[in-house]
């Protein structure tokens, strides 16, 4: 897509006002007819654009040879858009983002704040945030799942693990977007991963208080206790890892899905099969304080009741396993 | 702590208890210098005794395609028309795949041939096999009593070296154990399985079926190889499972009404309570930390077994009987740290493969327990059923229920394996309403 903009004159100065993640802000560039202007998410870009939806290397704003602006897509990802005929009087749309080019010595409209998607995605990507969340959630871990006196360096050595950990996710997917020519910032990956991370913290710890772990490790035989929060997690990066990466909306979808498909096969096909389970440890009850029990106690015929279901189901499963037997041989 | 005396690739079988100190038995058997020193046959009997060499028959389960034996151990004749009395687990793998395998004799001239699977019993382990041509001699079985101290000579063909004798006495019958089993001070060693134990005019008084090291072994007392034979019939390969169960139905029957119908003492564990031996098959044993430095948590457990469990097959065993308790109390520990930290796994103590049994199917609830002490006592309790492929109506279960205060947690747990449902559900009523809940 090429859009054309009016005659600008040599060695033009302008105000572009940018608004992508980072909010409102506005970039004075100076354009002669040589090399032009390189939008992109790339640090080495002359223009730098914070947003996920924005390719490393987007498109460039350049003079030809007729003295005319011009705006070239760089085989973009998700394209570009300008709302009006010249550059000059419109804006610019590249993902989420808007670019308004103005004469620096026309009146330039203050900065605006960022739209409500550009502001979530700029406090997502910032890895502060999550990392005050995480490191504490990490050190409230290792104090509650050991019952030894702690000295300073269990709760630090852990913190540099999953820092390092993230890290190393981090860079995974840091050098796969820039193969992709998407090279988001590692500190955007770094933060999603964090995020990740939480979640799966807080989903792990939810599915051991109502027992649900013992039916999310149903099909990986070997897994131990973290193995429902460690499922999560690696969902979470996954999903997350690959949306990022790939940078467009369309393509989310196509992210998500092999997490929902793993989702489905660890947690809903179980459920579905009336959980067929044989690891080691068929039943782990998580212990909490007391009064932290979901549901009222029920009376011991409810239970003989559902063991006796549990015998049928068994029953059942033998037949089929000996139909199966049979064929086979 | 038996262990079985067949080699079964390998495996020496525990049927009985003390599975840590059965596993160190079974190495040391594999070694072959255990053998060196045997204890002489006393030279006055030994004229007599020569005689019974050339009557005993390595029994042979051959894998019909390998064409080679996958186990071996030993038979003898106890009849003129031909019947090879022997072990069931040593022949377990033709019995389980009969298809697949067939049994072989090789007598002392080195002649081999097929024999047939007549009957079995896999809880006393004995089977009787039809010899074609059946030798002239043969063993007699002796049912009447044998008194204490009597001298014993076990032969069988052990580690497949040559029919040996090993020289013992007999010391009555195996205490804490619910079937008869005769308690052998001799020792026996991987192939002797299924060989005789005779008195020295020569009557069978056992069949040699397992050993606990260090000179203590154990023989089938004759009765069983006499109420096998007079059995009389010749199963069909096809019914094989379908009368293992029943065996074992039968059997469990029995050990478990005779249970279930007795009261069942609850003794003192920690500040909560326990049961303890409940008869005379059952052995408990306890731990604690308390003695132990710088404990955040006070842990005291305690677990009992039946002495008696079934070999059904390669790593395929049931019969087990267990039920433990732990009470763990926080020292010094703030609740949430306490119980965060308290997790209770439950596995099932017998083994099988998925064409042997099903996976697990569980469900974990709280409930409300009647206790002795109180009516409504609140319990979280999980249970776990899997059943046995190719034997309909036998289950393995095993339940876990805990309880927690402030500072303490209280679990008890049982497995059980190779049950009715019906016995499930009496012996889990009974379990959760004699302990005392809090």
């Amino acid at each position: 897509m090429t859009a054309e903009g009016n005659v600008a004159s040599l060695g033009m100065s302008f105000v572009i006002a940018v608004n992508d993640e980072g909010g409102g802000r506005h970039e004075r560039v100076t354009l002669d007819s040589e090399g032009g202007l390189l939008i992109g998410r790339g640090w080495h870009c002359d223009l730098i654009v914070q947003d996920v939806l924005v390719d490393a290397e987007h498109a460039r704003v350049s003079i030809d040879s007729t003295g005319e602006l011009r705006v070239d897509d760089l085989d973009s990802l998700n394209g570009l858009r300008l709302t009006s005929a010249t550059l000059e009087d419109g804006e610019l749309h590249l993902g989420t983002s808007t670019l308004a080019f103005h004469r620096a010595d026309a009146p330039v409209p203050p900065a605006q704040r960022p739209s409500r998607w550009n502001a979530v995605l700029g406090w997502i990507r910032n890895p502060l945030w999550p990392l005050l969340v995480l490191l504490p959630l990490v050190c409230a871990e290792v104090y509650l799942s050991s019952a030894r006196e702690l000295d300073a360096g269990a709760f630090v050595s852990r913190a540099i693990y999953t820092v390092l950990g993230c890290g190393v996710w981090a860079l995974f997917w840091g050098v796969l977007s820039k193969l992709l020519r998407n090279n988001m910032q590692l500190a955007a990956h770094f933060s999603v991963i964090c995020w990740g991370l939480i979640g799966a913290s807080v989903l792990g710890e939810l599915a051991d208080y109502v027992g649900w772990q013992a039916q999310s490790l149903s099909l990986g035989k070997g897994l131990s206790v973290g193995g429902g929060a460690l499922w999560l997690f690696v969902i979470g990066v996954v999903t997350l890892g690959i949306a990022t990466t790939l940078a467009s909306r369309r393509l989310l979808f196509v992210a998500a899905l092999p997490a929902v498909l793993l989702v489905f096969v660890v947690y809903g096909l179980p459920l579905l099969q009336d959980e067929e389970l044989q690891w080691a440890a068929p039943v782990m009850n998580v212990s909490y304080p007391p009064g932290w029990q979901w549901g009222d106690g029920d009376s011991l015929d409810s239970f003989l009741d559902a063991s006796q279901a549990l015998f049928d189901q068994s029953a059942e499963q033998a037949a089929e396993r000996l139909t199966e037997l049979n064929r086979r041989e | 702590m038996p262990t079985a005396m067949s080699c079964t690739s390998g495996l020496m079988f525990s049927t009985m208890t003390f599975l840590a100190r059965l596993v160190a038995v079974a190495l040391l058997l594999s070694s072959p210098r255990v053998f060196a020193s045997e204890t002489p046959v006393a030279t006055e009997t030994t004229p007599q005794l020569a005689n019974y060499y050339e009557l005993i028959y390595q029994i042979r389960v051959v894998a019909r395609k390998a064409g080679s034996k996958s186990s071996i151990g030993s038979g003898f004749q106890v009849s003129a028309d031909g019947l090879i009395v022997t072990n069931f687990h040593v022949v377990a793998g033709a019995v389980n795949s009969p298809d697949s395998h067939r049994i072989e004799y090789l007598d002392q001239s080195g002649n081999s041939g097929e024999l047939l699977l007549l009957d079995f019993d896999v809880v006393n382990d004995l089977a009787l096999l039809r010899h074609p041509t059946p030798a002239e001699r043969h063993f007699q079985v002796e049912t009447a009593e044998v008194a204490k101290g009597a001298m014993l000579y076990a032969l069988g063909n052990p580690h497949d070296l040559g029919v040996t004798l090993k020289q013992g006495a007999f010391n009555g019958y195996v205490e804490h154990s619910y079937d008869r089993q005769i308690l052998f001070s001799g020792s026996l060693n991987p192939g002797m399985s299924g060989g005789p134990s005779l008195l020295a005019d020569g009557r069978v008084v056992g069949v040699n079926v397992a050993t606990a090291g260090s000179d203590l072994s154990f023989l089938v007392p004759a009765e069983a190889v006499a109420s096998l034979i007079a059995t009389d019939r010749a199963l069909d390969s096809g019914d094989y499972s379908a009368e293992i169960a029943r065996q074992l139905l039968a059997w469990q029957q029995g050990r478990y009404d005779d249970l279930l119908a007795r009261d069942w003492q609850r003794v003192e564990f920690a500040d909560w309570s326990a049961l303890g031996e409940l008869r005379n098959d059952m052995q408990c044993w306890g731990r604690s930390n308390e003695d132990d430095d710088e404990i955040t948590v006070v842990s005291v457990s305690k677990g009992c077994d039946a002495a008696n469990r079934l070999y059904l097959g390669d790593s395929f065993s049931s019969g087990h009987i267990h039920y433990s308790f732990s009470m763990e109390q926080a020292v010094d520990l703030s609740t949430w740290r306490f119980h965060r930290t308290r997790t209770h796994n439950m596995y099932p103590d017998n083994s099988g493969d998925d064409t042997q049994l099903t996976n697990m199917t569980c469900h974990s609830q709280f409930l409300r327990v009647a206790s002795p002490d109180a009516d409504d006592n609140q319990v979280q309790a999980s249970i776990c059923t899997r059943a046995y492929v190719e034997m309909p109506g036998l289950f393995d279960v095993l339940l876990l229920a805990t309880q927690r205060e402030e500072d303490q947690v209280y679990s008890a747990h049982f497995s059980l394996a190779g049950i009715s449902r019906e016995i499930a559900d009496a012996f889990t009523v009974k379990f959760l309403t004699t302990l005392g809940w809090q």
